[in-house]
């Protein structure tokens, strides 16, 4: 979709951007990363002629970006910065309408693409469309920003630390959003980011860059387990093996559990489980309320007397969750197995700690 | 405002008895043209000087603050605050030989005098619009002239207009120099009432400028207003 042939740009004595060549297939989301100055901005830059190569050559799907007129080619591609740059004399409706009218599309056509796209980016309680950029909060005006830079539709994103101006809490929400988005939409994503964290998360490729050269491009698990060279390996961090958790979800660890019911009797509780010591506890409807050492039960204790009550919100992790947050429970809480449950809180199963420490264990290189 | 203000105007006879009152030594003191006639060519100076103010200033400030131009945005700001620091009486002075007395001298000089003013709020203006908003306006597609129209200026505007309302409140104060070389307005009272010691003529000619400025100014304030809204500088 997106092809960079050996493309350099240099200012004066400065390389900004060094024999680059970097391919970005359909659909696919690639994240550039690096240390300041490293030349990622530039080389988003260049894809939408606002910087111009001076050597080598871009390829947007096929065709060589110099044949078309630069304000033509970035009418077909998304642009959406740290700072949002939203026109501060225009509504929000009016802002995300630019590129559309910018085409001449007919005004029933924008006005339904308006509401659309803020229904998309989850700002469409109605008030919103006819808002200013001075009323709007941080995360707001960045939500504004994508919807205006996915208006026209295009096939291309390009994205210069979009998440970049808002709190961590903002941040995460907003990443969440994309990566909803994205599955959705599917659009070919080329974004900037300094956040390490950010591009393992979002990306399905990830290009480090230094000094303006490409270091290693490739998924975010390949470059965690093996990285290409010392720097590679030093940007990641000796963290690698906890960062790669982040990327995998618990659904496919999780085990059946064994589980009694709050109002079961002792025998119920020695029956359903043989050799473990540990049963989780749920009420009639299934929900998760604690935990039982079955040593208290063969007491001749009853369920409801023996059960240690715990909130799930702090003893469980949902469906859903990356082996990261499991982990973190699981050191805060002192378990070694975890209970997961699914939104309404009823238990679905548990993951256990030795099947975390298999399922990341470094490949053989 | 406008009403009352023309209304005043006309009521010439308000006029002899307010200044009588002031100045009972005076034997004269209204001047012998009337104040409506006074005030209208007063008015026309003003508009026709500021109107080619605006015309050419503005789009010259545009001009040097884009790449075209930029090569040339010191000598159109020396040459805009040259002529203001050159006094109009100098300018008239020099311009009677060629152009003659009356109107057309007398709007060169206070052309160049307005100039200052508009021409660095125009500048000021268009560059106080933030860099992201014009990175994001190229990002998206808008070329030179759209970005132009539809972000920049309409951005710098309350700026430019701030110019304008100030170059059209000097004016109307220094459009009476025009007297001294035949173009009529305010002046005349006032030049006619220091050449003969005559107080209630200065007050004849000065009161009514004053009101003038004080009416434009809250006339182009409005519009000024309107476009502050409009970028929601609340």
């Amino acid at each position: 979709m997106i092809r960079l042939e050996q493309v350099s740009k240099r200012y004066g004595d400065t390389i900004a951007v060094n024999g680059l060549s970097l391919e970005v297939g359909q659909g696919e989301v690639c994240v550039l990363v690096g240390p300041s100055g490293c030349g990622k901005t530039t080389t988003l830059r260049l894809i939408n002629r606002l910087v111009e190569p001076t050597a080598g050559k871009i390829f947007i799907n096929g065709q060589d970006i110099t044949r078309v007129k630069p304000e033509a080619l970035r009418r077909t591609i998304g642009y959406a910065i740290q700072n949002v740059g939203l026109f501060p004399h225009m509504t929000v409706a009016a802002n995300i309408s630019v590129v559309p009218e910018l085409l001449h599309w007919k005004k029933e056509r924008i006005t339904s693409r308006v509401e659309e796209l803020l229904r998309l980016v989850g700002l469409d309680l109605s008030g919103y469309g006819g808002k200013y950029p001075s009323q709007l909060s941080g995360g707001e005006a960045q939500r504004v920003g994508v919807a205006r830079a996915l208006a026209a539709d295009p096939p291309i994103l390009l994205m210069d630390e979009p998440f970049g101006a808002v709190d961590p809490m903002t941040r995460d929400k907003l990443q969440a959003q994309f990566l909803r988005i994205q599955q959705h939409l599917k659009k070919s994503v080329l974004l900037v980011t300094h956040d390490l964290d950010e591009a393992i998360r979002l990306a399905d490729r990830i290009a480090i860059m230094q000094s303006g050269k490409l270091l290693q491009y490739d998924t975010p698990e390949v470059i965690l387990s093996r990285p290409a060279n010392r720097f590679v390996h030093d940007f990641v961090g000796t963290d690698r093996a906890l960062k790669r958790l982040s990327r995998i979800r618990i659904d496919h660890l999780v085990k059946p559990s064994p589980l009694v019911s709050i109002n079961a009797s002792a025998a119920e509780v020695i029956s359903v489980c043989k050799g473990c010591r540990w049963v989780w506890v749920v009420d009639d409807g299934g929900r998760l309320v604690g935990w039982l050492d079955r040593e208290a039960i063969n007491e001749g204790a009853l369920v409801k007397e023996a059960v240690i009550y715990g909130n799930p919100d702090d003893i469980a992790v949902t469906s859903g969750a990356t082996l990261r947050e499991a982990l973190s429970r699981m050191l805060g809480q002192g378990f070694k197995n975890m209970p997961v449950v699914d939104e309404n809180r009823r238990l679905v199963g548990e993951v256990t700690l030795s099947d975390i420490e298999s399922a990341t264990a470094e490949p053989e290189a | 405002m406008v009403a009352a203000f023309t209304l005043l105007i006309a009521n010439t006879e308000w006029w002899q008895v307010g200044l009588k009152l002031l100045f009972p030594g005076e034997a004269q003191v209204l001047h012998p043209r009337s104040l409506l006639v006074l005030v209208s060519e007063h008015i026309r100076l003003v508009a026709i000087s500021s109107v080619l103010t605006v015309i050419i200033g503005v789009p010259l400030g545009i001009w040097v603050t884009q790449p075209g131009g930029r090569n040339f945005l010191p000598i159109v700001t020396d040459i805009a605050s040259f002529g203001q620091t050159f006094p109009p009486v100098a300018v008239l002075a020099l311009s009677v030989p060629m152009l003659g007395f009356g109107l057309l001298p007398t709007v060169v000089a206070l052309f160049l005098y307005g100039l200052l003013p508009v021409v660095r709020n125009t500048i000021a203006g268009l560059r106080s619009v933030p860099r992201d908003v014009l990175d994001a306006a190229s990002g998206m597609g808008m070329n030179r002239a759209q970005a132009l129209a539809r972000v920049q200026i309409p951005l710098a505007a309350p700026v430019i207009l701030a110019g304008i309302r100030i170059s059209v409140i000097i004016n109307i104060g220094t459009a009476m120099i025009g007297a001294v070389i035949g173009a009529g307005g305010l002046g005349s009272p006032i030049i006619a009432g220091l050449v003969q010691d005559n107080t209630a003529y200065i007050v004849e000619g000065a009161a009514p400028a004053a009101m003038l400025a004080i009416l434009a100014d809250q006339l182009l304030a409005d519009i000024e207003a309107s476009f502050a809204y409009r970028t929601n500088r609340r």
